[in-house]
């Protein structure tokens, strides 16, 4: 399956009567934006913002970040099977409006996180202080349920990245990228020498505010299965998680997963990328014992030499994954783990809730524990309510001269377990 | 079966088919009381730490067992790690929400919500 990405470079971001794109300035209707959001009954209201890198302004409780994008070549349409049609993605031609994305904000639940700070301390933590941001503010309906309200955020969120994706369809890209993955017998003929790896990606499953969803369908209740890689990059995946901000994927992390694009990068130099694991986190023990061993046999199937794994929250998906390190590793198949730790605030304490000898070459995403003081900001969407309150937030967080003193943890991608996070030891 | 939890919620929604003991204790004590069940021959059917909400941050939580006949080492060291891991995070006082009932009501569905995705794999 081949898939051609072509990037048109955003570098500024604007409201104006008409929407368009024009000499890298993304051009917004604000009417539009709005009408699209409230064709869903459960939304009462909806304000748009913009956030531009530099300026400052904290994005406040983030649910989802994701980058426009439209299929202008090939079968099915961005986001399938959530937004659109089922039909399999992945081929064909892609047009991505890279440097901006929508952001979707406001609280579901009393407790939410997620900080995008665009400037300061808190700006070097999150990959999102770098993008020209449409922010949705959207409030529900009185009664409306936590389930319902979900939902309808992460609906409008595609709808509207879909609709600005739009805008690109008849552009012409400003660079170009192609990927490709043979069958399985031309990968064994095309690179007899080279190792076989591929890319075991957990997803988070475990319930409300905590799921994801493939071609549409509630990761909880799946198998693990295979997909190619380039699927991803047509929204195949999409976040319906709202909690862990430091170690969320957003669907603009599934969207850009640099675990799948630095393996393509060495396809066919140093490995041969075979394709995508996909596997869960779901909240039963027996479910996460039959994932994993699905994880490992498609791995022995697929006859690997090795394996990246990479997961998603905390607690919970520590045992996933070590339960796939360990019987993958068991099947002879190398793997490499990628994760954060939630070591405490000296980084002294047990990172992982979860550990085994088979899992000794590990990345990490860095300490979420780490505490870091945020500058007051001049701008604030949405709400500072719940900072106090925040995972990583404690009483007294938020000080009377505006500076939030907080643990990573509530920021937005700051320790993302995909290594899509700016943290390192260099 | 046996449901140990803290969650009021979970209680009422399972108290006429579930056995439940509810007790109304913060959650690193819930763990605790279900480490002192595994050792006697309980094991885990779910995962102590569920859900992504941290051990600081939620001050409920529900977990599933199962009565066995022997000691069960993975639940022994699964169950030790957790609470080892909730040393690892600041505890907030309940009354220090900003709005105390709204955001306990949440956590409390948030956990209800883990235990029914479980139930639904368990069934």
């Amino acid at each position: 399956m081949k898939l051609e990405l072509g990037y048109i470079l955003i570098k500024d971001i604007q409201f104006s009567n008409v929407s368009k794109v024009e000499n890298g300035t993304l051009f917004v209707n604000q009417d539009e934006i709005k009408a699209l959001v409230l064709e869903d009954e459960n939304i009462a209201s909806c304000e748009l913002d913009l956030a531009r890198p530099g300026e400052s302004i904290r994005i406040t409780p983030v649910k989802d970040v994701i980058e426009p994008r439209v299929k202008v070549e090939g079968t099915g349409s961005i986001f399938p099977g959530t937004l659109n049609k089922v039909e399999t993605v992945g081929n064909g031609k892609t047009h991505v409006l890279k440097g901006c994305a929508v952001v979707t904000a406001g609280k579901v639940v009393g407790f939410q996180e997620g900080i995008i700070d665009m400037v300061g301390e808190g700006a070097k933590y999150t990959p999102f202080s770098q993008l020209n941001n449409l922010v949705l503010v959207m409030n529900p309906v009185d009664g409306l349920k936590p389930h319902e309200h979900e939902k309808s955020l992460r609906m409008a969120g595609l709808k509207v990245a879909a609709h600005i994706g739009e805008l690109a369809r008849n552009l012409t890209p400003c660079e170009t990228e192609v990927f490709e993955t043979p069958s399985i017998s031309e990968g064994i003929k095309m690179y007899p020498n080279l190792p076989r790896v591929a890319y075991v990606q957990m997803l988070q499953s475990q319930g409300l505010l905590h799921d994801t969803y493939v071609y549409g369908v509630d990761a909880k209740q799946t198998l693990s299965t295979l997909i190619y890689p380039t699927e991803i990059m047509d929204g195949a995946i999409i976040s319906g998680n709202c909690v862990s901000a430091c170690d969320k994927n957003t669907t603009y992390h599934h969207l850009n997963n640099p675990v799948v694009h630095d393996l393509f990068a060495e396809h066919g130099k140093t490995l041969n990328f075979v394709c995508t694991i996909l596997t869960n986190e779901n909240v039963f023990l027996m479910d996460k014992e039959r994932s994993s061993d699905w994880s490992a046999k498609l791995s022995e199937m697929l006859g690997l030499d090795g394996v990246i794994i990479s997961q998603e929250g905390f607690g919970n998906p520590d045992t996933d994954l070590i339960m796939n390190c360990k019987k993958i590793e068991a099947k002879g198949v190398k793997t490499v783990i990628i994760t954060d730790e939630y070591a405490g605030r000296d980084g002294k304490s047990q990172s992982l809730a979860d550990a085994d000898a088979a899992a000794d070459a590990v990345v990490t995403g860095g300490n979420a524990n780490e505490v870091v003081v945020l500058p007051k900001l001049d701008k604030v969407i949405g709400s500072l309510d719940w900072v106090d309150t925040c995972a990583g937030g404690f009483d007294g967080s938020l000080a009377k001269d505006g500076t939030i003193t907080v643990e990573i943890q509530a920021i937005t991608g700051a320790t993302n377990e995909l290594g899509f996070n700016k943290l390192s030891a260099r | 079966m046996l449901c140990i939890t803290n969650n009021k919620l979970v209680l009422d929604e399972y108290k006429n088919t579930l056995n439940i003991e509810y007790y109304d204790i913060p959650l690193k004590d819930i763990l605790i009381k279900t480490r002192d069940k595994i050792h006697e021959h309980y094991k885990l059917l779910t995962h102590p730490l569920s859900g992504s909400i941290k051990p600081g941050e939620t001050p409920y939580k529900t977990i599933f067992i199962e009565k066995g006949n022997k000691l069960d080492m993975d639940s022994v060291i699964l169950i030790e790690n957790c609470i080892n891991m909730c040393n690892n995070f600041e505890i907030i006082d309940k009354s220090k929400y900003l709005n105390p009932e709204k955001s306990i009501q949440d956590f409390e569905i948030i956990d209800l919500s883990l235990a029914k995705s479980a139930l639904s794999s368990i069934h």
